[in-house]
């Protein structure tokens, strides 16, 4: 396997601290000891996720025969910039709730929040530039400046109760597809592997994803799918059309959707939209929608299998099921 | 049941069918995806569909909006209820034009759609467009051959014009040469500045010279060429945001989104003065502060939401791309009343109570 000198370096550099096999992704000593508060903060953000994205990198890598220490580097890295934008999100938000405590703008301050997101985007720099990849580095950059863009434009959209799916998607592209790429690519990046058609099938793969998860998860938002009892409703109070709420809303007249978005329940939302049956018959329509992604994804997969050494083809096995994970909620 | 995809490398002989719809009788293939654009080993995911599955109607209206309808027969109508009394279009030369006019819109869009679909530039566009292509209403087999009958009428009608008068050869080939040129120009997809420019010509001065040849028609035809530029940059700032990421260049794009809605506005002022000149040189002084008040204070309400616009994304530059739709269909009602008052209604009036 080649390695560039430089990862090779710091595969044996004692830097990286963390452990890869249980995803721990941070010890105390990445951060200064003399802001005990923000050690606290981390703390509280990393405890209870589910390190999807950690993990994902991790089954990249693995298939690669990245070096163990350079997976724990790419795990911590999409981690700390997917908590980032946690901290940035519940505050911009203003949700008072993350992962069942109280979010870290709400426990500390909103200046502290923002700082602490800033700080692990600092340090998502500092870990890679050492790390010697400069394309891996452009890339992780690029995927930030992506991830923040779709923030701007989504909170751009709260109180738009007239957007459409479209432009939902082209915002979620931005704003959770681009992590999901980056857990498909990163691993290669930081193998030097740069092919440019291996790295659009990833993207376009990563594309996919991050539209079925973030479909799926507003769909929790209507009580679809929602063994982890996402607040029903949530997006919809707090202002926000989410896709599946632009989608059944997309057909109706204006005064029907100024009375659908004013719906304070599940059941009075589903009266306003004529009732259990036309609500489970959008629900199937969407869900139809994007079986299409998934049929697609999947005949990506075909594709990608032709680019990858027989080594590693591993990789399409580990894929196959996530849309049933990331859509469809079945583990 | 699940969906069937196939992809194919551009060029080879399975793209050619699947591309052109030629593969099958009972199916269609709608290309869903392009890798590596531009490259050689460009390859295209088709999704197969029944064609069974596919039912449109108004096949062709999709080609023929009407903006674009609007941008070469307002010339038309100008000059007709203009010289309502004098002879200065004969019929069959008006007939021919205005059919030839319908017609070569038609068959420039379909040839344009052609290419865009092959060459998957609707796809990273991300718009939506025609969607006679997209949705698998017609092949591309289909549309060639229909674009062959479409494009032999429309010349076989440009011809009878030129009979009329032969000075109308200068206004043919100054069309044909800004066509090229902005075809040329915008081969590559990206540049729409220039493809926006010579449209404005081709339907400003271009079009008013070939339907009266003579030089006084050419100042309508400037005053009409800047609002068919309006037209065409009020269409991109609806899909600023799907231009910018597709790497489209325009007029607005060449800026941030926040200097766009000040672009937009400069453009709609400037065919404004040059209409406000055309119009203060022509009209009646009455009906000129009259309408202009009108078009003035419609379009100050329309500048106050144009400024207060703050993302590209969601559904308020819709909103604000329909009222500057509506205030351009208000100026083009304005002049028709005015022109329909003094051409027809007045004469009619005068000579009844005499």
């Amino acid at each position: 396997m080649y390695l560039l000198p430089s990862l090779d370096r710091m595969r044996k550099s004692p830097q990286i601290r963390f452990l890869v096999k249980n995803l721990k992704i941070y010890s105390e000593q990445d951060f200064p000891k003399y802001l005990p508060r923000l050690n606290s903060l981390y703390d509280d953000l990393f405890s209870g996720g589910k390190g999807f994205r950690a993990k994902l990198v991790q089954k990249v890598s693995g298939h690669l025969k990245v070096p163990e220490q350079t997976q724990g580097l790419l795990a911590q890295t999409v981690e700390f910039i997917h908590n980032a934008s946690l901290l940035h999100d519940d505050l911009i938000d203003r949700s008072i709730l993350r992962r069942g405590k109280p979010a870290a703008w709400n426990k500390y301050s909103p200046e502290y929040a923002v700082l602490a997101g800033d700080y692990l985007l600092a340090r998502v720099m500092v870990n890679l530039s050492t790390y010697g990849s400069i394309r891996l580095v452009q890339y992780t950059a690029e995927v930030i400046s992506e991830l923040l863009e779709g923030e701007w434009l989504q909170d751009s959209v709260i109180r738009d109760f007239d957007v459409n799916l479209e432009k939902l998607d082209r915002i979620h592209n931005l704003k959770t597809a681009s992590l999901f790429k980056w857990c498909l690519r990163s691993p290669f990046y930081a193998l030097d592997r740069k092919e440019h058609s291996l790295h659009e099938t990833l993207e376009k793969l990563g594309q996919i994803l991050g539209l079925l998860f973030q479909r799926s998860d507003d769909l929790l938002d209507y009580n679809i799918r929602n063994a982890e009892g996402k607040a029903i409703l949530g997006d919809l109070k707090s202002g926000y059309l989410n896709s599946f709420g632009a989608y059944v809303a997309h057909d109706l007249t204006a005064e029907k959707r100024a009375e659908l978005v004013k719906s304070q329940t599940l059941e009075e939302f589903k009266v306003h939209l004529g009732g259990n049956s036309s609500f489970d018959e959008k629900v199937k329509q969407f869900d139809q929608i994007n079986q299409k992604h998934i049929d697609l994804y999947q005949h990506l997969l075909t594709t990608l299998k032709e680019m990858l050494k027989p080594t590693e083809q591993g990789i399409i096995k580990d894929f196959e099921p996530l849309t049933e994970l990331l859509y469809w909620r079945r583990v | 049941m699940a969906s069937q995809f196939i992809t194919a490398k551009k060029g080879s002989a399975e793209f050619e069918n699947l591309i052109r719809g030629t593969f099958s009788e009972t199916q269609r293939a709608l290309p869903v995806q392009n890798l590596r654009v531009g490259s050689p080993d460009e390859e295209v995911t088709f999704e197969i569909i029944q064609a069974k599955e596919i039912t449109s109607r108004f096949v062709y209206l999709g080609f023929v909006g009407p903006k674009k309808l609007l941008f070469v027969l307002f010339p038309v109508f100008y000059f007709a209820l203009l010289g309502w009394n004098k002879p200065i279009l004969v019929s069959p030369e008006l007939e021919c034009i205005i059919f030839g006019l319908i017609l070569s819109i038609l068959a420039v869009q379909i040839k344009v759609d052609i290419q865009d679909f092959i060459s998957g530039y609707d796809r990273i566009r991300g718009d939506k467009g025609q969607k006679v292509l997209s949705k698998g209403w017609k092949t591309v087999a289909q549309l060639e051959r229909d674009f062959k009958i479409v494009s032999t009428i429309a010349f076989s009608l440009a011809i009878v014009p030129l009979i009329f008068e032969p000075i109308r050869i200068l206004s043919l080939g100054l069309a044909l040469f800004l066509f090229f040129i902005g075809y040329k120009l915008g081969v590559s997809r990206r540049n729409r500045l220039n493809r926006d420019l010579a449209l404005a010509l081709i339907a400003g001065p271009c079009l008013a010279y070939w339907i009266i040849p003579q030089p006084s028609s050419l100042l309508f035809g400037i005053v009409w060429g800047f609002f068919v530029f309006f037209a065409l940059q009020l269409e991109h700032f609806q899909h600023y945001f799907a231009q910018t990421q597709a790497g489209e260049k325009n007029l607005l794009t060449l800026r941030s989104f926040d200097q766009a809605p000040q672009i937009l506005w400069a453009v709609w002022a400037l065919c404004l003065i040059v209409y406000a000149i055309m119009r203060f040189l022509t009209a009646h002084l009455a009906w000129w502060g009259g309408s202009m008040m009108i078009l003035i204070v419609l379009s100050f309400m329309w500048r106050r939401s144009l400024f207060k616009l703050q993302s590209p994304a969601g559904s308020e530059i819709d909103k604000i791309v329909l009222a500057g739709n509506q205030l351009y269909y208000t100026f083009i009602s304005l002049w028709v009343a005015e022109l329909l008052f003094h051409s027809i209604i007045a004469p009619l009036v005068f000579a009844w109570f005499r």
